[in-house]
C-alpha cells in the first residue's frame, strides 16, 4: 500500500513522539511504501488565496516549493495521514498550511454532494484520510473539534474512509499498524 | 474606545475580509480608535502584535480554508497565544466567512474560536459565520445591501463594548434554504462553471482545466 504521511509537528517539545514515529515508520516500510514528510524541515509557503492552481496552472500551485513533492505522491496514495500535536487546542499551523495547499487536488467547479456544496475531485483516486494527534485525551473538547474538522475535510477531499486517534508515544507503532492493516 | 482588527486572510489588504471590516469601520465614530493588523505581516514579524497592546476589544476575521482557519491565521493565533498578556481579560469577536454558500460549513471552526477565546483568557463576545463571501470579489456594495447594514449594526455593538446583537448574528449566520430552482441551477445549469471557465479561457488554459499534473503516466 502507498501511504502518505504529512507530519506537522513543530521542532521542539515532541522528541519522544518523533523518535517513536521514526521507529514505527521504519518497521512498516518493510511492507508498505511510506512517504513521510516533516513539514518543519521543508520549504512550504502559505497559500496566498490567488486560485492560480485552478485558473492559471490547473492542478498545480503557481509557486514551486516543497508542496510539489507532497502532491506528487497524492494520486497514487491509498492513505493520507496527518500527524500533529494539538497546538493552542487545534491542528498546528504547519499542518494547516499544508492542508490549504492541497486544493489543487479538487476542481474549481461547485457541485451539490448530499445537498451541500463541494468541489469535484481532480484525480480518480482519493486516499482515505487519517489523523493522529500526539498527546491529548479523546474526551477533550479540543480533540473533538479537531476530529470533527477532519470529518469535514473528508467531504471536501472525497475520502471514503477516515480514522482519528490520539496517541501517547508508546502507542504510535500499534495505532499505525492497526489502521494500515484495517484499511 | 480602542479596537484592534486582526485580519487573518492570506490576501491581506486585498481580501474580502478587509472589505467586510471596512463596512464596519466606515460607520464608527471618531472616538473609536481602530488599529488594523494583518496575518500576512505578523507571520513575518510577530512583534507587530505589540501595536495592538492597550486595545479594549479585538475583532478577528478570517475566511474558511479547507474547513477551518487558513494556515496563516493559525500561525497568527499561535503568535497571539505567545503574547497572551496583551489579550488577557479583553473582549474578542470573530467573523468567519466562507466561499461556499452554506454558513453551516463553518460551525466546527466557530466552536474552535470559542475554545481559543477561553484558552486566551478572553471574553468571547460574539461570532458571525457567513456563507458566499467570494462574491465580494466581483459584486458591488449594493448587492450586499441588507448584509452591509447588519454589519454596521455589529460595528455599533463593538463600539458600545456589548456582545453582537442576537438577531444580527442569526441573520448573517443562517444557512439559507435552497429552493427547487436554485438546486436545479446548481445541479444542471453550471452557472458557477461558467464563471471559472471564463477565467480559464482568459488565461488561455481552458483546455487544460482537468489536468492531473501529479499523476504518473502509465507506460503503454
Ligand atoms: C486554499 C483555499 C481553501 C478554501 N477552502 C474553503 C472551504 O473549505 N470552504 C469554503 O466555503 N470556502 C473555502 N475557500 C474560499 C474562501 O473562504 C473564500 O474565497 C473567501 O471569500 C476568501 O476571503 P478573503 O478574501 O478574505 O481571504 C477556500 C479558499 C482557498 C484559497
Amino acid at each position: 500500500m502507498n501511504i502518505l504521511i504529512i507530519n506537522g509537528t513543530p521542532k521542539t517539545g515532541w522528541e519522544e513522539y518523533e523518535t517513536r514515529l521514526d521507529e514505527a515508520v521504519g518497521i512498516i516500510s518493510g511492507e508498505h511504501d511510506i512517504s513521510h514528510f516533516r513539514v518543519r524541515d521543508m520549504d512550504i509557503n502559505f497559500c496566498t488565496g490567488c486560485f492560480g492552481c485552478w485558473t492559471k496552472t490547473p492542478g498545480k500551485c503557481i509557486y514551486r516549493d516543497g508542496m510539489d513533492e507532497i502532491l506528487s505522491k497524492y494520486p497514487s496514495s491509498d492513505m493520507l495521514i496527518f500527524i500533529t500535536p494539538l497546538i493552542t487546542g487545534f491542528l498546528s499551523a504547519l499542518t494547516k498550511k499544508t492542508m490549504d495547499r492541497m486544493i489543487p487536488i479538487v476542481l474549481p467547479y461547485i457541485k451539490l454532494f448530499d445537498g451541500e456544496c463541494h468541489h469535484p475531485q481532480r484525480y480518480e483516486n482519493n486516499p482515505s484520510l487519517g489523523l493522529i494527534l500526539y498527546g491529548g485525551n479523546s474526551m477533550d473538547e479540543a480533540v473533538g473539534i479537531t476530529f470533527d474538522t477532519l470529518d469535514r475535510l473528508s467531504l471536501n477531499f472525497h475520502a471514503n474512509r477516515t480514522f482519528k486517534k490520539t496517541v501517547g508515544p508508546e502507542e504510535i507503532k500499534e495505532v499505525l499498524i492497526y489502521e494500515i492493516s484495517n484499511h | 474606545m480602542k479596537l484592534a482588527i486582526i485580519n487573518g486572510s492570506p490576501r491581506g489588504r486585498k481580501s474580502n475580509s478587509n472589505r467586510i471590516t471596512e463596512w464596519m469601520t466606515s460607520v464608527m465614530s471618531e472616538n473609536t480608535e481602530v488599529t488594523k493588523v494583518f496575518a500576512v505581516d505578523i507571520c513575518k514579524n510577530s512583534t507587530l502584535l505589540k501595536e495592538i497592546q492597550g486595545c479594549d476589544s479585538f475583532l478577528v476575521i478570517f475566511p474558511l480554508y479547507t474547513d477551518a482557519m487558513p494556515g496563516i491565521t493559525k500561525e497568527l493565533m499561535e503568535s497571539m497565544y505567545e503574547y497572551k498578556n496583551i489579550f488577557l481579560g479583553k473582549q474578542i469577536y470573530f467573523i468567519i466567512h466562507s466561499g461556499f454558500p452554506e454558513a453551516s460549513q463553518s460551525i466546527v471552526v466557530e466552536k474552535y474560536t470559542k475554545l481559543f477565546a477561553s484558552l486566551m483568557g478572553m471574553k468571547y463576545s460574539g461570532g458571525i459565520r457567513m456563507g458566499g463571501s467570494e462574491a465580494l470579489q466581483i459584486a458591488p456594495d449594493n448587492y450586499f445591501g441588507k448584509k452591509k447594514l447588519v454589519y454596521e449594526k455589529l460595528a455599533r455593538n463593538i463600539e458600545n463594548l456589548e456582545p453582537f446583537d442576537y438577531e444580527a448574528t442569526e441573520y448573517l449566520s443562517r444557512t439559507r434554504k435552497r429552493g427547487v430552482i436554485v438546486r436545479f441551477i446548481l445541479n444542471h445549469m453550471n452557472l458557477n462553471g461558467m464563471y471559472w471557465d471564463r477565467i480559464l479561457k482568459v488565461n488561455g488554459v481552458y483546455e487544460r482545466r482537468f489536468d492531473r499534473p501529479y499523476e504518473i503516466k502509465k507506460k503503454d
